[in-house]
């Protein structure tokens, strides 16, 4: 909280710095044409506002969040996965608050954060911003001074300087570290290389562990943007859909019978902010079956959703942090035989679908 | 995600003030048709009268690396692993954790066994630590991974023993190793197939020993997460998922409960602030010395 707060009293400072030089007649000495390049983020950035709705409790329920993106095609925007996620509607505005809207998604990648959603309507002047490419020494990046812009606090963009202290590459993840001091609201916002104004990366991130942000890469960006930029899409309102048409990635199935009093209990290990599903389909829809979904704390497990099962029944949860959760399914001491169920649990794959739109 | 589960790292996603001061309801333009349909499946509300503190569990499925984060850690470790530059003594110290394992010490008795862990059991967990463990050594000991890699050849019939896709993916990996390669696709299908193995066998022994296959595999990817300096704590949490079943499940008994013991010093070795190497190693070279019942 203390840190938010420099932050702010910085921009602050920065804000009045510049004031008082302007309302001193003291006019920069670069040219035009120069402002205009270093304040092309101003109309290629937008702070986004999400309505979607969050999986709480078993089931969906809305929710309103907010985000950070940038144009990176004639219409499309980057930003990160977990922002456009569950999303029913999309808006924006840049820096001169020009309203943009969003109405399609076009691809999502849960593994690097990144989706691509487009505008229902372009606006003729906006402004694209360039994806720097790969170098070929990607550890040059070093030491690269930093803009990141992001609507942090969802209270329209704000600018952070930084510079690039790592590049991160592993196996087919890469992530640039860097000391931009960025926080929540932020995470899809791009930062800028200071001089060239190209995309360095986009926000996802913050590390406190090795005290970092991190950002996905530009070529990263570049090439979800190459295989998918021309794609159709599918509209924000069907996209999220938690229908049969929802696939769970490396889901568990297992089918088991349980005596009276006894109960399963299935133990899952899953990070912040993934989207999974449990389906329990009871054998006889008869028999009684109890339901509970829990994280564990300490030596027991606290149940946040739980009833009698009477049929098939599908429950979704977002985790809010990263935790043992346990689902425990069971036969009521009082049943008359033993009860048999069949159950699957698996994360949603939301980018099955969509990234199979034409 | 992705390399978020290795630096510990937290999303930024904002919330929209309205909506933390609770006006949100007011002020959405979300339509209910539109959650509705996003709802469709999952049923809405549950009726009452849940009494889980009554039931006696008595099974145990674990989960584990199921999630996209997981998998990128996973990928994003073996390849660390690759390009790892050894410190004084690594090396020797790996080495030093894997169980002096031969394929003519396995027991035939107790394919049909369920209670009690066998032979089979053992050896199983024993060569999956080694799979799991062997990507560290592939840069900071090239002759000692290449020694390692032929005395896993014997091994090749105890895939057998396994679901056809557990067989599948450990026969793929195996034959990875052997031509010099990582492959961290089938590093993670091993686990997941073990994972389903243990949800579709047909019998109990037969899904205890996928459970140790998977206790194997997690104790190899906790000794290589350390080596390389990418220990993630969800990895703790996936042990004590391992522990419950070792401590719940009917079908595990006898042994088990030592080795329940041991992965618990093993998660504790992890969960410190700072990890200790060593004292990871040893914890992991105790859990594996655990005996069979038969």
């Amino acid at each position: 909280m203390k840190m938010r707060t420099r932050r702010n009293l910085g921009v602050l400072l920065v804000a009045v710095v510049a004031m008082a030089a302007l309302s001193m007649g003291c006019k920069p000495d670069k040219p035009p044409v120069e402002t205009d390049t270093k304040e092309a983020w101003r109309k290629q950035s937008l702070a986004l506002s999400v309505k979607g709705f969050s999986l709480v409790g078993g089931s969906a329920k809305p929710a309103e969040w907010c985000g950070s993106g940038v144009f990176v095609a004639k219409g499309i925007v980057v930003t990160n996965a977990h922002v456009a996620a569950r999303a029913l509607e999309i808006s924006g505005r840049d820096d001169n608050n020009r309203p943009h809207v969003f109405d399609k998604i076009l691809a999502i990648d849960m593994a690097n954060d990144l989706a691509l959603i487009k505008a229902d309507y372009v606006q003729d002047d906006v402004d694209i911003a360039k994806l720097m490419p790969k170098p070929d020494d990607i550890k040059k990046l070093r030491q690269t001074n930093l803009l990141a812009i992001g609507n942090t606090g969802c209270l329209g963009l704000s600018v952070y300087e930084g510079r690039v202290t790592n590049v991160v590459e592993e196996g087919a993840l890469s992530r640039v570290l860097h000391d931009a001091q960025i926080a929540g609201g932020s995470s899809g916002g791009p930062i800028f290389k200071k001089e060239s104004q190209e995309i360095v990366g986009i926000n996802h991130a913050t590390s406190s562990r090795i005290n970092a942000s991190l950002a996905i890469p530009s070529w990263t960006v570049d090439k979800m943007l190459t295989e998918r930029g021309k794609a159709t899409g599918l509209p924000l309102k069907s996209a999220f859909q938690i229908a049969s048409n929802t696939s769970l990635m490396n889901q568990i199935k297992r089918d088991i019978c349980l005596p009276p009093g006894k109960a399963i209990n299935v133990p899952a290990a899953y990070s912040n902010g993934i989207d999974f599903a449990v389906a329990v389909s009871p054998k006889d829809a008869n028999m009684p079956l109890i339901y509970g979904m829990g994280a564990v704390q300490g030596q027991s497990v606290q149940y946040f959703d739980k009833g009698m099962v009477n049929g098939a029944i599908l429950r979704v949860f977002t985790t809010p942090v990263a935790a043992q959760y346990v689902l425990t399914l069971g036969a009521p001491a009082t049943a008359p035989g033993p009860t048999c169920v069949s159950f699957v649990i698996g994360q949603i794959d939301w980018g099955n679908q969509i990234n199979a739109a034409p | 995600m992705a390399l978020q589960a290795l630096f510990g790292a937290s999303l930024l996603l904002g919330v929209n003030p309205a909506f933390a001061e609770g006006e949100a309801e007011a002020k959405t333009e979300v339509s209910a048709e539109g959650v509705v349909d996003a709802s469709v499946g999952a049923t809405a509300a549950l009726p009452e009268g849940a009494d889980l503190a009554s039931l006696e569990v008595v099974k145990v499925q674990p989960v584990m690396f199921q999630s996209t984060d997981t998998m990128a850690a996973v990928d994003a470790v073996m390849t660390s692993a690759s390009m790892a530059s050894a410190e004084e003594g690594q090396a020797a110290r790996i080495m030093g954790t894997m169980p002096p394992v031969e394929m003519g010490e396995m027991s035939e008795e107790g394919f049909d066994f369920g209670g009690e862990s066998t032979q089979l059991d053992i050896i199983s967990m024993q060569y999956a630590y080694i799979l799991g463990s062997l990507p560290v050594l592939f840069a900071l000991d090239k002759d000692g991974f290449k020694k390692t890699v032929d005395g896993l050849a014997q091994f090749a019939p105890l895939h057998g023993a396994f679901s056809a896709k557990t067989k599948a993916s450990l026969d793929a990996y195996a034959a990875a190793l052997k031509a010099g390669k990582l492959d961290s696709k089938q590093y993670i299908q091993i686990m997941l197939n073990a994972t389903q193995g243990i949800a579709s066998a047909g019998s109990p022994a037969e899904e205890r020993r996928h459970g140790y296959l998977l206790l194997g595999m997690w104790a190899g990817y906790v000794t290589m997460s350390a080596e390389t300096g990418k220990l993630d704590k969800d990895l703790a949490g996936m042990g004590n998922g391992l522990v419950m079943m070792l401590e719940k499940d009917a079908v595990i008994g006898g042994s088990d409960k030592q080795l329940a013991a041991k992965v618990k010093q093993v998660n504790a070795a992890i969960s410190g602030g700072t990890p200790d190497k060593a004292k990871i190693a040893a914890a992991v070279k105790a859990m594996l010395a655990v005996t069979a019942d038969k």
